[in-house]
């Protein structure tokens, strides 16, 4: 007896960097259509009257933002096993995006994005401050108990606390080593809420501790999910 | 050649718009090691990203230049506002994408006029470059500075600013004029700058402007133009005899770009011989791409890059012997891999309707026609051939086959055009919208799109004065009159842009002061509402003491120099001159390729024709 195979649903993990990193939610959306379709396999397409092709990333990542962490579910049309979809999706992988982990998943998981609950970032900083400065703006900061700020969303000003957005701000022992040329002064770990219930932008961060920055450069260094699943390391 | 620091170039994407324009490392983009070529071209088109990426030309010429190990391509674009804000405030100049090369640095730097509003930008760009603005100000240490595209043919109010103009199609003369480069940086650049200009002046279809004088008459018009040295007394545009290869992976845009899908020139030239027309005229002979080749380059294109649709290039993709092979080949591919066919410049018949059904099975969007002119006598001044009887017959057809919209395109502003042709334009609106009305009910949509008529270079309205503003404007409200209420939208081309065009095609050299003048102003981005300012421009003429109407109201005399008569289209003056006449008199042309009416093509080009079969360009034995 032979069961029709499920088609597959694969779950991608991706880093993105320069110079992808400066790409839209939107445009990143068709940089993955066509490398899917460079490499050759049928993605499935929403039904209806303007088919789109169907693919559920876990959490935006803002313009200018580079990850180690970010999650993508492609749905093809067919079956497809997950080391030829490796083999033929790594080498189309374009210039700010690498290929981290791949799995299948079933065709009827809940989509990650309602599983996001938190993301913690790399803050590099450039400039020539002293360690205790950084300590010190940082638990200014903490210690406030809001941070009232307002955001434009489409031509209206919303009204929101920056603080309640983030659960950690600290500043690590060791700046990170990076690829760059000038390399950074000091990192700060960074927790904040990421989701449909608000985001916790480190760059508002960065602004509210007022530190004289010559640089700054952020990356996504993980996707905390919902209990019970807990944090997933990429 | 030492790139631009990257750090500071990181810093200042954090603080503008769409930061994806200035990174370059595209899919398919080529990085050559620069100590490794011995030439290197930065190339660009003075406007943003968006509207560079998606010109095929210069996918074409990357392409053709990337061929050769000797040499090495770069892009270079427009930033936009913001962007220049960040790089003159932080010191970084101008540079391309490929390996952030400092344009000042490179060879030579090589931009497309494609249209008058991006001159502005073309000054921009030279200093944010570093480099002196003026061909006479710039020395051996600096690039050569090229341009090349249609506003070439009319090169005279930029002349100043450029080195050398390539005229017509750069596929090979580009690689020539490049080796030329190379052979005088590889003898030390012996001579100098003046030593390269009389060499490239040699090659077939470079015009080097600063040896050619020119002298005025009191009343201001063109007395003599004289060439120095051995340069030739007129620049015939070159053509290639055959369509170049189709460029098979072309760079994907990192961003959403205009034309955001696979590209494919089916045809170049065309033969219906519109008077208005100067792409009609510009780019003869036509040139057809086989079906089987055009279906070839979009599997291939398809495959090297993941685009989901394609673009049919031409000016009239109906006319194409091949195009219902090619269209149903890619509406009907056999892999699971649909691609939507987009295919402009349809005519107004049946076939085209056929056409069109085929690539909108899933979506009907909007059908597409341009009568251009509203009446009948006018269509025949203009030669468009096409009757009111065909555009009623297919816009029934239309909406009898499930399109809810069309889209009509007309011109004012025409030659011998009265009151009466804006008034016989709303009827032909009414009579449209009447027919939607009868066969889709409420959901019938006509819009009209009419744009003003600027009469160009090296067509057969070349000789005439841009319609006045005020003429324009009664013959507007006459138009809306007439139309009386109803669902028909109709939007009208922006005056100020229409004058600046025409007045930038049709200037002469002494325009460059103006130009200057005007982006010393502040002018860039001219064709973009939320940047350009007309009055910059009306300043700049004030101030250099020329009046506009000189060149924009006056008709000029068959036996005027005009400022374009250095460069030859291959089009005969005497031909251009007989249409004109034509129009006249209401006489139609009929589609050149059944009946020669001798423009001059085959004559201009008796060389490059005998290397291809007698009948491959349309021209009728």
């Amino acid at each position: 007896m032979t069961i029709a195979a499920e088609p597959t649903r694969l779950r991608i993990i991706y880093g993105v960097d320069s110079p992808l990193c400066y790409t839209s939610v939107l445009d990143m959306t068709r940089h993955w259509e066509r490398l899917v379709r460079r490499a050759g396999l049928p993605l499935a397409y929403t039904q209806g009257f303007h088919p789109q092709p169907r693919l559920l990333f876990a959490a935006p990542l803002p313009v200018g933002y580079r990850s180690i962490c970010e999650r993508l579910d492609l749905f093809l049309a067919q079956p497809c096993e997950l080391q030829t979809a490796a083999d033929r999706l790594t080498p189309q992988m374009p210039q700010g995006l690498a290929m981290l982990d791949l799995s299948a998943v079933p065709w009827n998981s809940p989509p990650l994005q309602s599983l996001v609950q938190e993301a913690t970032y790399r803050v590099d900083l450039w400039g020539s401050l002293m360690a205790d400065e950084v300590r010190r703006a940082v638990e200014a900061l903490l210690e406030r108990p809001s941070i009232p700020r307002q955001r434009e969303r489409q031509g209206k000003l919303q009204q929101y606390d920056l603080r309640a957005l983030f659960s950690e701000v600290r500043l690590l022992d060791a700046a990170a080593t990076v690829p760059n040329d000038r390399p950074p002064q000091h990192s700060l770990l960074v927790q904040a809420r990421c989701g449909s219930q608000g985001s916790g932008r480190p760059e508002e961060l960065l602004e509210e501790l007022a530190l004289p920055l010559a640089h700054y450069r952020i990356t996504r260094t993980s996707l905390i999910w919902q209990p019970p699943s807990g944090e997933v390391q990429p | 050649m030492v790139p631009i620091d990257s750090f500071e170039l990181e810093r200042l994407l954090l603080r503008v718009q769409k930061p994806a324009r200035y990174v370059g490392g595209e899919w398919n983009s080529i990085r050559k090691d620069p100590a490794e070529v011995e030439v290197t071209l930065a190339l660009g088109y003075p406007d943003v990203y968006e509207i560079g990426m998606s010109n095929l030309g210069l996918s074409i010429l990357y392409d053709a230049v990337n061929a050769d190990p000797l040499l090495a391509v770069e892009r270079v674009y427009a930033p936009w506002d913001d962007m220049e804000r960040e790089m003159r405030a932080a010191g970084l100049p101008l540079f391309t994408l490929e390996s952030r090369l400092p344009v000042a640095e490179v060879d030579v730097f090589g931009l497309t006029l494609q249209t008058e509003l991006t001159f502005s930008n073309v000054l921009n760009m030279l200093d944010l470059a570093g480099l002196p603005l003026r061909s006479s100000a710039r020395d051996a240490s600096h690039p050569l500075v090229i341009v090349g595209g249609s506003c070439c043919y009319n090169p005279e109010p930029m002349a100043p600013f450029i080195d050398a103009f390539v005229i017509g199609e750069g596929e090979q003369v580009l690689v020539e004029l490049l080796h030329c480069v190379r052979r005088w940086k590889n003898e030390g650049r012996t001579g100098g700058r003046q030593a390269l200009f009389r060499a490239l002046a040699q090659i077939d279809g470079v015009y080097v402007p600063s040896l050619y004088d020119i002298t005025y008459r009191d009343d201001g018009t063109i007395q003599q133009i004289t060439p120095l040295g051995s340069a030739p007394v007129r620049v015939v545009k070159r053509i290639t005899p055959r369509l170049a290869a189709t460029p098979r992976a072309p760079v994907v845009p990192n961003l959403r770009v205009v034309h955001d899908r696979a590209a494919v020139e089916i045809q170049r030239g065309c033969g219906r011989g519109c008077r208005f027309c100067q792409a009609g005229m510009i780019y003869r002979p036509i040139r057809e791409r086989p079906a089987e080749e055009v279906i070839a380059d979009v599997d291939a294109i398809i495959a090297n890059t993941g685009y989901d649709e394609v673009g049919l290039v031409s000016l009239s993709s109906s006319d194409h012997s091949g195009i219902q092979e090619i269209v149903r080949a890619l509406v009907n591919r056999s892999d699971a891999m649909p691609i939507a066919v987009s295919l402009p410049s349809l005519r107004i018949d049946s076939f085209s309707l056929e056409l069109a059904e085929l690539i909108q099975q899933q979506r009907k969007t909007g059908f597409t026609f341009a009568p251009e002119a509203g009446s009948q006598r006018l269509r025949d001044v203009i030669n468009k051939g096409v009757t009111e009887e065909d555009l009623l017959r297919t816009a029934e057809a239309a909406f009898e086959n499930g399109w809810d919209h069309i889209k009509l395109y007309f011109m004012l502003g025409l030659p011998t055009e009265t009151d009466e042709d804006a008034r016989e334009m709303a009827r032909l609106i009414r009579t449209v919208r009447a027919i939607g009305r009868r066969l889709r009910g409420r959901r019938a949509e006509v819009s009209a799109s009419v744009a003003t008529f600027v009469p160009k270079a090296h067509s057969p309205f070349q000789w005439l004065p841009l319609v006045s503003r005020e003429e324009l404007q009664a013959r507007q409200r006459v138009l809306l009159g007439a139309l009386g209420p109803g669902r028909a939208q109709v939007s009208y081309s922006e005056w100020s842009e229409t004058w600046l065009e025409a007045l930038l095609s049709r200037g002469d050299r002494r325009l460059a002061d103006v130009i200057e003048a005007a982006w010393r102003a502040g002018a860039r981005f001219d064709a973009w509402s939320e940047l350009a300012d007309v009055s910059r421009w009306h300043r700049a003429l004030e101030e250099c003491g020329i009046d506009p109407a000189f060149y924009l109201e006056r008709p000029r005399s068959r036996d005027e120099i005009l400022p374009w008569s250095t460069i030859d289209a291959g089009v005969s003056d005497a031909f251009l001159w007989d249409q004109w006449e034509c129009a006249l008199s209401g006489e139609l042309s009929p589609d050149c390729r059944s009946n020669c009416h001798d423009c001059g093509i085959l004559v201009a080009f008796a060389s490059e024709h005998s290397q291809v079969d007698p009948v491959a360009w349309g021209c009728p034995p």
